[in-house]
């Protein structure tokens, strides 16, 4: 199950409050670790949050190409977001407080989501 | 309180929600922004009843007790400072110019390298007689050689310059207008001229409500190997491009700063 291997990675880092996996083509959030805090409107803002600052297959606002990965930092809140390489409208969004280990985090939520996107 | 003036001044500051609070703390300088004790004497220009006002400079808590714009005395200054010694429970006066430079020197000796100074306003403690008024904030700004009128370097221009040996390039834009440009910026100011507008306006329509500082760092925008950040402060932004192995570093400083 999906959200086993999102809770499975938010429980690795505790400073994530919202894992998600989402398709970039319809912009929707597909699932979500199950304790996430965010509702619906936070989750709907987050995935257009990541459409807007990597950039679609249709359009990009920031750069030439779509991006691979994105972090925003904003007032207390980091935000990830991670392209998957062989489907690039699959996307990980993470909501986390300031204090995440970003490197260590993105080394285990590539191979995750790379998982996830190809279902193997 | 001299003029209405003032006083819609601070009526404006009350109902300003730009302030930032750590812990129940409101946030009054940050990474060096303002100065911090500038910061703290303008709090004391600001304050008309008597009240204590306890600031936390980094990690040490000063007490003081403030009344009438004027700062009657220190009250407690955690962390057993040798500094801080001479001057806790004296009241501050003109008469008593030892314990005034050194009031003044602890107070600089806490700020020099400050990077956060929070304040919390808590009722009054006895303190001194109501004889001793104490000094005003504009009269220990004199004292102690702090100019309270200081134009404050930006915190974006601020933040690129501390951070610009992870950066390869970087441009600053105040008001619209590019200020400073440092490095290779062919490729930033293409994406200044052509994107960042757009990008502010989408980013406004979709997310109203994050219109906060943020930095967003991007991987490969521009295909393989590019990086690019954009940091926004209002009317502020800067654009770089960054060692793609500093990013964590790049984030952490800014979190540092804007909190």
């Amino acid at each position: 199950m999906v959200v086993d291997d999102l809770d499975v990675l938010q429980e690795k880092f505790a400073a994530c409050d919202t894992i998600a996996f989402a398709d970039l083509s319809t912009q929707m959030i597909l699932v979500t670790n199950s304790a996430t805090s965010l509702p619906r409107e936070g989750l709907d803002n987050l995935c257009a949050e990541a459409a807007l600052t990597m950039g679609t297959k249709r359009r990009q606002f920031l750069g030439t190409v779509p991006s691979a990965s994105a972090v925003v930092a904003s007032r207390g809140q980091i935000r990830i977001f991670l392209r998957a390489k062989a489907e690039p409208n699959d996307v990980l969004c993470c909501v986390s407080s300031n204090d995440l280990d970003i490197n260590a985090f993105l080394a285990e939520a590539q191979p995750l989501l790379e998982k996830l996107s190809t279902g193997v | 309180m001299s003029d209405t003036s003032t006083i819609t001044t601070k009526l404006a500051a009350l109902l300003s929600d730009d302030d930032a609070y750590v812990g129940g703390t409101r946030v009054i300088a940050q990474g060096g922004a303002p100065a911090p004790l500038a910061a703290v004497l303008t709090e004391i220009d600001a304050t008309v009843l008597e009240r204590t006002l306890v600031f936390s400079i980094d990690d040490v808590n000063v007490s003081m007790i403030v009344a009438g714009r004027r700062l009657r005395g220190f009250i407690d200054v955690s962390g057993n400072l040798p500094e801080a010694a001479s001057v806790i429970g004296k009241v501050l006066s003109r008469d008593d110019a030892e314990t005034l430079q050194a009031a003044g020197d602890l107070m600089l000796l806490l700020c020099a390298s400050a990077n956060r100074v929070t304040v919390r306003s808590l009722p009054a403690q006895p303190f001194g007689t109501s004889a001793d008024a104490g000094l005003p904030a504009s009269g220990l700004a004199s004292l102690w050689h702090i100019d309270l009128d200081e134009k404050p370097v930006a915190l974006i221009e601020r933040y690129l310059a501390a951070n610009a040996a992870d950066l390869t390039a970087y441009i600053y834009v105040s008001n619209g207008d590019v200020v400073k440009t440092v490095g290779d910026v062919a490729t930033l100011d293409a994406l200044w001229s052509t994107q960042v507008v757009e990008f502010r306006k989408r980013h406004r329509a979709l997310l109203p409500k994050q219109d906060s500082p943020r930095l967003t760092c991007l991987d490969e925008p521009m295909g393989e190997g590019s990086t690019f950040a954009i940091a926004i402060d209002g009317n502020d932004v800067g654009l770089f491009s960054y060692k793609r192995s500093q990013m964590p570093r790049l984030v952490s400083a800014w979190t540092a700063t804007f909190g």
